[in-house]
């Protein structure tokens, strides 16, 4: 594995042949999240994860940014790296960075996972969470703060899968998460758009999913098989049993959905 | 004018024991800009004014705020002084933030004039235009963002009014890259409130400069037909930054609202 820094962000490039295959992670942690998707598919595909700026090993002096950086990074990585064209998995706030920089420029993608994510914007309900989050981490309440968000990222009380994850976000700093949460609460609404995309996608969901309904991959759903050419490769599964981070908690059932996707585009390319 | 300090935030507080009038700035200026309502205020009012979090004397070390937090912040200087309640006048993000802080706390606000403003939030263009401004003004190219901004603030004739111009400029020189990124952030985290203020029965005033391109007249409209207890003014020969291009006119209208309801 290659480990590069692009402009501030961590970048790690499992290396070989053929288009890439891209993950991005969620919030509030780092490219580890991806660990079991890394080993299974790192001998099949080039597999490339990053950190998003401010988290992981992406810490930046500089923590006031928009949804709008954290896309030109993904480009940044991709130009930086020398690849023209991905298969891109963004979880939540990955999806949200996929589903933006695939709207700039949808020639450097080959076909898009999104995983328990959504097109829409925040609400006000969301964006005053969203600041009393950054208030209370601000005001000395991080453990407080995550020690309710984290058990909401999976579906069932899982000690082993919860100390993971508190493990992941544990090497984040306080002003990286606040960035981030500033950056979330400056997405677009990228629903009208969504319907124009022409490659494969493939919608994954879990089903007990506390952070983001699973009706929102159903409406992102129907929004695309109402408006795409059957000829397109488009494909909802969902996950049951299965919470947030669908790729924690049910790594080998992913990472054959993920898996049966890739091949499928290959088979129909 | 007495300086203090309360909870990071530089206030200016005349202190004479009147009917407090406390004043929220537009971006990314200071509390400087309210130079012309101080001289003309002063001797009825009790006059504060503050400047920001992250700007002109209220710098912080760490920039990341959203507008809940500039909405505390004015709560907690209200509180922090002792007063009882204000009356409140903002313009532009100075407008945003007591919008909030109103809807928080109505009982801290006596009357609020809400300036150059308006109720929604950013669309995904407005979003757009913020996000390549943070990235211009963190990248090196301040100057850049600032000439094409301040030209949207004054009407066509008081652009060309040098004095005018140099005195935004030099309110804005003091502010560093990062509060002005920072309170670009800010701005782009503000919640809707187009509908929030139909059970809102204080008094309000909506000014509005006849020819302000950024928040234009429909959005004062729209203020005066959302709060129930409203009137709206329009300042002629301006632009957004009207208690500056015209403040005879700005005071003149301030001044019968707030005898009005003192």
């Amino acid at each position: 594995m290659k480990k590069t820094k692009v402009l501030g962000v961590s970048v790690n490039d499992y290396g070989g042949e053929g288009i890439p295959l891209v993950f991005v992670h969620s919030f509030p942690l780092s490219s580890k999240m991806w660990d079991r998707q890394v080993e299974y598919f790192k001998d099949k595909y080039r597999v490339i994860t990053f950190d998003t700026r401010g988290l992981g090993e992406s810490t930046t002096e500089d923590n006031v940014y928009s949804m709008e950086k954290l896309v030109n990074d993904f480009f940044h990585i991709l130009n930086n790296l020398k690849v023209q064209k991905v298969n891109a998995c963004g979880l939540s706030m990955g999806g949200y960075i996929l589903l933006r920089a695939i709207l700039k420029d949808s020639e450097r993608f080959n076909s898009l996972i999104l995983v328990n994510t959504k097109t829409k914007k925040d609400d006000d309900e969301v964006i005053l969470k969203r600041s009393s989050a950054v208030i209370k981490i601000q005001s000395g309440g991080r453990e407080a703060y995550l020690q309710k968000l984290l058990p909401k990222l999976i579906s069932t009380d899982t000690p082993e899968l919860e100390r993971l994850i508190k493990n992941i976000v544990s090497e984040n700093s306080d002003e990286g998460i606040c960035g981030n949460i500033l950056a979330l609460s400056t997405r677009t609404n990228t629903t009208d758009k969504l319907k124009e995309l022409n490659i494969p996608l493939l919608l994954l969901s879990g089903k007990d999913d506390k952070i983001n309904s699973d009706i929102e991959t159903d409406d992102m759903f129907r929004l695309l098989r109402e408006n795409r050419k059957h000829t397109l490769y488009t494909a909802l599964i969902k996950m049951s049993d299965c919470g947030h981070l669908c790729n924690i908690e049910k790594p080998e059932e992913f990472n054959k959905i993920l898996d049966w996707f890739l091949k499928g585009i290959e088979i129909s390319s | 004018m007495i300086s203090k300090k309360i909870n990071g935030i530089t206030v200016f507080d005349s202190d004479n024991g009147k009917e407090p009038l406390i004043f929220v700035h537009a971006f990314p200026l200071n509390s400087g800009m309210w130079d012309e309502q101080d001289k003309a205020f002063a001797d009825d009012y009790r006059i504060i004014l503050y400047d920001v979090r992250g700007l002109g004397a209220s710098r912080q070390s760490d920039n990341q705020f959203m507008m809940e937090h500039y909405a505390d912040d004015l709560i907690s200087i209200i509180e922090g002084l002792k007063l009882e309640y204000v009356n409140a006048v903002g313009l532009s993000m100075g407008g945003y933030i007591i919008q909030r802080a109103l809807l928080k706390r109505k009982d801290l606000f006596k009357t609020a004039v809400l300036a150059d403003t308006r109720l929604e939030n950013d669309s995904n263009e407005g979003l757009a235009v913020r996000a390549s401004a943070i990235r211009k003004i963190l990248d090196g190219q301040r100057d850049e963002f600032l000439e094409g901004f301040i030209v949207n603030l004054f009407n066509k004739d008081n652009y060309k009014k040098s004095e005018l111009v140099n005195k935004i400029n030099s309110l804005i020189s003091v502010n560093t890259n990062e509060g002005i990124a920072g309170a670009m952030l800010a701005l782009a985290t503000r919640p809707d409130n187009t509908n929030a203020f139909s059970e809102t029965d204080i008094p309000v005033l909506a000014l509005v400069g006849r020819d302000d391109v950024l928040t234009p007249i429909e959005c004062s409209q729209k203020i005066k037909e959302s709060f129930k207890n409203s009137e709206m003014a329009v300042i002629e020969n301006s632009g957004h930054l009207s208690n500056i291009e015209n403040p005879a006119s700005f005071n003149c209208h301030l001044k019968i609202f707030l005898d009005k309801h003192r």
